[in-house]
């Protein structure tokens, strides 16, 4: 059954989704533990991720196998549910701002946050503070996400964080910052718990702020 | 030396009096002549004047038109953004499968808003270019393809559904050399062409050479068959494809601030690549200069042109671009 799991993880590897949910399928009729196939394609992901940081794959690749994961995901995760276990690793509402039309970073940012096993809302692009305070009134998350492209827009995440602090929000979830003209320094200065420089480092600094 | 010919030099590898300088300076200049982003890009007169004006603000040595990365898509029929002082952006992505493909036709130019961007090449080549370097920019095929699908679109489909994206590609490749035509008549120097979505920041070089080489070089080719010189602007982090994007058969490599100006010795003609963000909107002059005399000392005894990595944004300080163009004198 061991070789099952090789052949889900082969398929991830040249980012097969259909292959992979078709596998975790059957994984699941001969009564694989859905945790252990997880865990295995996840290690196979993080493993990804170092070597993305590291500047020996790319974005795309990341993209690919993130699509496969969450393929796979379809199938094992309500398997998991089935058996009562449910992994707990928090709730995650992510948003490109308003005025920027950029979507892919903020896109694969919430690809990834899945895999790594968060349940994610993407509000989409061109998204009015506005509207991104309604949601986390009504849905609660542990944590938002707030991305932006341009030098212009990154203002919009300081006016983000400066609503919540006057909702009475600002305490009940994390605020995470990202994009290209986005730093450190930016996420320091506007007060914003955590910045991710690439996709990667985003789920790493979202698991260190829920404390997972 | 006519500033044209140290451009024209330094690209065909000749020598030159001084490293020349040209700030990949486009819809900021709506500022000197007074004029909306939004007037500029429909209206050739006025986008002409607004570079006009720059050059004879600034003094750089070649004027490229306004770098608009939605015309070539819109004139296949897709929605745009029209924001009054901003780039616009495309709205809608309607290739989704090989009917949709179908469905695209090549429009004629003249009828499109690429005829602005004609008229706009014809006008600076009249009036300025005896002594300056004359460039239009073109939308790449990969790029171009990428605002068609979605990029997030194109890049999985690069994984998953490859014949797709290679007929695409040929398509726009096609519609590309109709609009190369009208442009070779205008007697503009160079065409540039525009790749940011072939950016390592996004794809590997695998998928570069797999997606978006071939396309380029033929691009290229029919650039230089039409005695203009091909040049190649891929922002974002280049430096794995470096190599791969001089053997396009392009003239030159405008590249962005986050490449390594060590990794681009040695390969073809380099135009950059001063941060238009960190650098040019944050620092202060004397840095900037510092900055650029810096690059020109790296790039000692190469052929290089001293440029900003990517567009300068409108609230860039007009001290700042002085200070880029005179730390070359």
């Amino acid at each position: 059954m061991n070789d099952l799991i090789e052949d889900i993880r082969k398929a991830l590897g040249v980012y097969d989704g259909e292959k992979c949910e078709e596998l975790a399928k059957k994984a699941l009729e001969i009564k694989i533990n859905p945790i252990e196939v997880i865990g295995a394609l996840r290690k196979d992901l993080e493993e990804l991720g170092k070597k993305f940081s590291e500047g020996e794959v790319f974005l795309i690749d990341l993209m690919g196998a993130a699509d496969a994961m969450n393929s796979a995901l379809t199938v094992l995760k309500p398997a998991i549910e089935e058996m009562g276990g449910a992994e707990k690793r928090g709730k995650i509402v992510i948003a490109t701002v308003e005025g920027d039309i950029h979507d892919i970073g903020k896109s694969i940012v919430g690809s990834m946050m899945v895999s790594a096993g968060f349940e994610v809302m993407d509000l989409g692009r061109d998204v009015p503070n506005e509207k991104i305070i309604e949601t986390l009134k009504k849905e609660k998350p542990d944590l938002v996400g707030v991305s932006a492209m341009l030098t212009t827009t990154k203002e919009k995440q300081k006016e983000l964080v400066e609503l919540l602090k006057k909702e009475g929000l600002r305490e009940g979830v994390k605020v995470m910052v990202g994009g290209a003209p986005v730093t450190e320094e930016w996420k320091s200065k506007i007060g914003a718990d955590g910045y991710g420089e690439d996709a990667v480092d985003a789920v790493n600094v979202a698991k260190k702020l829920l404390s997972l | 030396m006519r500033p044209k010919d140290r451009v024209k030099n330094t690209v065909s590898g000749n020598a030159v009096d001084r490293t020349p300088v040209v700030p990949i300076l486009g819809a900021y200049s709506s500022k000197l002549t007074g004029i909306s982003v939004r007037e500029g890009l429909e209206d050739a007169n006025k986008q002409y004047e607004a570079q006009k004006r720059a050059i004879e603000t600034f003094g750089y040595d070649g004027s490229f038109t306004w770098m608009d990365l939605t015309a070539e898509a819109e004139a296949l029929g897709l929605k745009r953004s029209r924001p009054e002082n901003d780039l616009p952006a495309i709205l809608e992505h309607p290739l989704k499968t090989k009917e949709d493909l179908n469905k695209l036709n090549i429009p004629r130019i003249e009828d499109t808003r690429l005829q602005v961007f004609v008229e706009t090449c014809e006008k600076l080549s009249d009036n300025l270019g005896k002594n300056h370097f004359i460039s239009s920019y073109v939308v790449g095929p990969y790029t171009l393809v990428g605002l068609l699908m979605d990029v997030e679109k194109l890049l999985m489909s690069c994984l998953k559904d490859q014949n797709f994206v290679h007929e695409s590609l040929e398509f726009v490749v096609s519609y590309l050399k109709e609009y190369i035509d009208r442009l070779s008549g205008t007697g503009v120097d160079a065409i540039t062409v525009l790749e940011p979505t072939a950016s390592g920041s996004l794809i590997s070089p695998k998928i570069f050479r797999e997606f978006v080489s071939a396309p380029l070089r033929d691009t290229n080719r029919y650039i230089s068959q039409k005695n203009m010189n091909p040049i190649l602007h891929v922002c974002g982090n280049t430096n794995p494809i470096l190599k791969d994007m001089a053997e396009t058969e392009t003239m030159a490599l405008s590249i962005g601030s986050k490449v390594d100006l060590n990794n681009a010795k040695g390969l073809i003609p380099i135009i950059g690549n001063i941060d238009p963000s960190t650098t040019m909107i944050e620092k202060k002059p004397e840095e900037v200069k510092y900055l650029s005399r810096k690059c020109v000392e790296d790039m000692k005894g190469e052929e290089f042109i001293l440029s900003t990595g990517c567009d300068i944004a409108l609230g860039t300080p007009e001290e700042n671009i002085k200070a880029l163009v005179n730390a070359v004198r």
